[in-house]
């Protein structure tokens, strides 16, 4: 016991002995800390802070993150995948929380502040152009964010500079009150407008150039016109006293203007073109999203690569179950078929699919028997294809195989009696498939609910959906087929309706749509929003187009009985009638999605996102928004 | 070797010390009494959507400013397991009334206590009556209107359990028109489907929605028995 007393005292003494023989404090260059000044005035250590700033702007809906929210709403509903984070409970939200989309996004907006400061006042080495191009790019990205803050919060308070305490005691003087929503859209603009000309940039896809700042623009300026416009047309408008939230009714025009001309900006350098590499629109429509090289639409996006290790696993978590290279995961998320029949028909007609039963006996009468089942989706908008899997395609080369049962004759019952089974690729009794590989199933997780799986985005890489290897499809922030339906959208809120017609006309086309498909008896508001939903599907776009055009509340009322809040299941099966016509023939059932719970409920209190209840406590002069 | 024993001897007696006098001192007893409630509108209580409106709880004098969110229930009920102490309760918009943010209601809670926390609706409904006949469901009321604001809808709503609400239904009725005079009852019905032909009793309720406002007021529940 002493000797072990003695030997810790001696331990100790000698630790205070050599600790002080160095001068720790006074160390020349230290290789873990670097000084602002060190970091403004080195091109390389200013990039990698850049980058890390460029992965920091937030995300709702991305391949790479967020996949949840791409069965949250209208778009699929989850299967109860383990691996993937895409919980059951998307199928069973109640109502979406009032926080749901708050984004009170400050350490991100201190830092770009600290940047633009730091470059221009510590910066000496770098000379006056790189500085420009450097500042230009935090100013992008800090616009960018208070975007991603106005969409959710409303007006937020607008801080262009450090805020920094001086110890005097009283930091109230740092308190600052949220600008009105239609001043932070002017805010966004105005510093859009300053730095497209210097943000250099040229030919880059993935880092901001000038037309990457005019989408941005574009974007921002539609969704400010929009709510100005549509906001007003509510029974009771949505506004708070100090306009915090709610755009002035008569500014939508000058809105709706700059947002046109920024498109028109883009569209008219040519620099940019829809990707129509592949003469097939279905397949065509799914390249653009996973060709990489020479894509002539993208115009921002995050890039992935493998190689370097920075991956992402989507297609792990999405991959339709037939071909799963995992052990694990795969059908994360399942299109519903109300997106399914969104896709109109290639004559212009709605897309709502032919010769439907409904799982009764009394739905038998109003099948139609058709020979292959893919024959059901024909003649439909290409884009289909290109973001759903449906049965009868197929997915890296092989066949979906997606069947949920048989339907067999009873002569006795005069009817047909449906088999299914939860065994994947099982054989009826006639030793023909019963479910197929990729099933439909009504209770068994890891595999599709509705009858329909993922496409979009979905690397064709073999072995991208294990693990072990991951995919490094790039995530699109702005490409030019958005460019071209925002500059639709403006210039049909503004009546330029042949101006209009052009730009949608060229992406119906490109789906597959004969030229100018739409005139200007058939162009409307809701053929706008309908062709945004199918085209821009999963790109983090279509619960904040509801919300800005105040649609969200009434479409995704809550009701079981309505359709548009309610996600339905498709399940093909075949027929098993010797003798008949009809054997080996496909039929259809549509139901509601077995495992959907909830109808979608947003509410008006959801327009504008709960602020938190800390940020209230440090600073009284924030208002609350409206219904919280 | 006799060393190393005591050692080990020691470490086990101080660390059961730790731990027995550790339990004493860093648990709070459970909160014990029970706040209960109502929310009234001249002393009828009013109906809500379960799990759709929420009453703030706060209390003075911790440095952590954070409220109890209280949910009330369908039929405008609502409790909280709390400490004795004095609290504030604040009446939240998202609510069929308005909100009053700066008029709270003191509330000292000293063992089980109950309190009836007072609400003017946008609307209400007076003399329900909800019968059934020949797989009809025949609702009528009085609506009086108590606020500013207009009324966009009239709903019955049916369903299979004592859960009724626009989230909880099975079959429902909405009407808009005819709702600009008020003096005279309201009727709205609701087909039964063959499904619900077949139970033995179901629940109906009357729902009033405000225009610009979520949240609906709601009737009573009523169990109609069909058989």
């Amino acid at each position: 016991m002493k000797n072990i007393i003695k030997l810790i005292f001696i331990v100790i003494v000698l630790l205070q002995v050599t600790g002080c023989g160095e001068k720790w404090l006074e160390k020349p260059k230290s290789t873990t800390i670097l000084l602002p000044e060190q970091v403004w005035n080195d091109k390389a250590m200013i990039r990698s802070l850049l980058a890390n700033l460029y992965n920091r702007i937030p995300h709702h809906q991305a391949n790479f993150t967020g996949q949840a929210n791409m069965a949250a709403y209208d778009e699929g509903i989850a299967t109860g995948s383990q691996e993937s984070g895409v919980d059951i409970s998307n199928n069973n939200i109640t109502s979406y929380a009032y926080n749901r989309w708050t984004l009170w996004d400050y350490s991100y907006i201190r830092d770009l502040n600290l940047a633009i400061e730091g470059l221009n006042e510590l910066s000496t080495k770098l000379t006056a152009a790189e500085k420009e191009q450097f500042t230009s790019e935090f100013r992008f990205l800090r616009a960018w964010d208070y975007f991603e803050m106005v969409k959710r919060m409303g007006g937020v308070p607008l801080i262009t500079s450090q805020l920094i305490y001086d110890f005097n005691g009283d930091p109230s003087y740092l308190r600052n009150p949220r600008a009105k929503e239609e001043d932070v859209y002017d805010f966004i603009a105005n510093e859009l407008d300053e730095i497209k000309n210097t943000i250099g940039n040229e030919d880059s896809q993935d880092r901001a150039n000038k037309y990457a700042v005019l989408a941005l623009k574009c974007r921002a300026m539609l969704y400010a016109g929009s709510i100005a416009k549509y906001n007003a047309l509510m029974p009771v408008p949505i506004t708070l006293p100090g306009k915090e939230v709610g755009i002035t009714a008569s500014r939508s025009d000058e809105y709706y203007q700059k947002a046109l001309d920024a498109a028109r900006e883009i569209i008219q350098s040519g620099k940019y073109s829809l990707y129509k590499a592949n003469s097939d629109p279905g397949v065509n429509f799914y390249e653009l999203f996973v060709k990489k090289q020479n894509n002539p639409e993208m115009i921002l996006r995050r890039d992935f690569n493998i190689l370097g290790n920075k991956k992402h696993n989507y297609s792990y978590w999405m991959i339709c179950r037939t071909m799963r290279e995992d052990n694990l995961s795969s059908s994360a998320v399942n299109p519903p078929l109300n997106l399914v029949e969104a896709f109109e028909y290639l004559d212009g007609t709605p897309g709502v699919l032919q010769g439907v039963g409904d799982g009764t006996v009394a739905g038998q009468a109003n099948w139609i028997f058709y020979n292959k089942p893919q024959d059901i989706f024909a003649n439909k908008d290409g884009r289909l294809y290109g973001t759903v899997v449906y049965a009868g395609t197929t997915l890296k080369g092989v066949d979906v195989n997606i069947q949920a049962g048989v339907y067999e004759w009873s002569p006795s019952l005069n009817r047909y009696v449906r088999y299914e089974s939860s065994v994947f690729g099982s054989l009826h009794t006639d030793g023909k498939l019963l479910t197929g590989l990729g099933g439909p199933m009504r209770n068994v997780d890891e595999v599709s609910n509705t009858g329909f799986y993922v496409r979009k985005f979905i690397d064709p890489a073999t072995l991208s959906s294990a693990r072990g290897v991951g995919t490094d499809i790039p995530w699109p922030y702005f490409r030019y087929g958005e460019v071209l339906l925002n500059a639709a959208e403006a210039a049909f809120e503004l009546g330029f309706i042949p101006e209009a017609l052009t730009y949608i006309n060229q992406v119906r086309e490109r789906a597959g749509f004969p030229p100018n498909s739409l005139d200007a008896s058939t162009l409307t508001f809701n053929r706008i929003v309908n062709e945004r939903r199918v085209e821009l599907c999963y790109e983090d776009h279509r619960v904040w187009d509801l919300a800005r055009w105040r649609l969200a509340h009434t479409l995704w009322n809550g009701q079981s009985s309505n359709p548009n809040a309610v996600m339905y299941a498709l399940y093909p099966y075949r027929i098993v009638h010797p003798g008949s016509p009809n054997d080996g023939k496909y039929v259809f059932d549509k139901f509601v999605a077995p495992k959907f719970v909830a109808p979608r409920y947003y509410r008006e209190g959801n327009y504008y996102s709960q602020i938190s209840q800390t940020v209230l406590d440090n600073n009284p002069l924030i208002v609350k928004n409206p219904f919280h | 070797m006799k060393s190393m024993k005591n050692i080990i001897l020691t470490t086990a007696i101080l660390t059961s010390l730790f731990i027995i006098t550790g339990c004493e001192y860093d648990n709070y007893k459970a909160p014990e009494s029970l706040l209960t409630g109502t929310v009234v509108y001249n002393g009828t209580a009013v109906g809500v959507r379960s799990g759709g409106c929420r009453l703030e709880l706060w209390q003075y004098g911790y440095p952590l400013r954070q409220k109890i969110d209280i949910y009330i229930a369908q039929d405008g009920t609502f409790s909280a397991r709390l400490f004795d102490g004095n609290y504030k309760l604040v009446r939240l918009s998202g609510a069929p009334w308005p909100a009053n943010n700066t008029d709270s209601i003191s509330v000292t809670v000293k063992g089980n206590t109950s309190v009836e926390v007072p609400v003017v609706p946008y609307f209400i409904t007076k003399n329900e009556t909800i019968i059934h006949d020949a797989g009809v469901i025949t609702a009528t009321c009085t609506i009086e209107k108590l606020g500013t604001l207009n009324i966009q809808s009239l709903q019955l709503l049916v369903g299979r359990t004592a859960l009724v609400d626009v989230n909880n239904n099975v079959q429902s009725t909405t009407v808009t028109t005819g709702l600009t005079d008020l003096s005279t009852p309201k009727t709205i019905t609701v087909t039964l489907n063959d499904a619900m032909k077949a139970r033995d009793y179901i629940f109906a309720r009357i729902a009033v929605r405000t225009s610009g406002v979520t949240e609906r007021y709601y009737s009573p529940v009523f169990k109609i028995n069909l058989k």
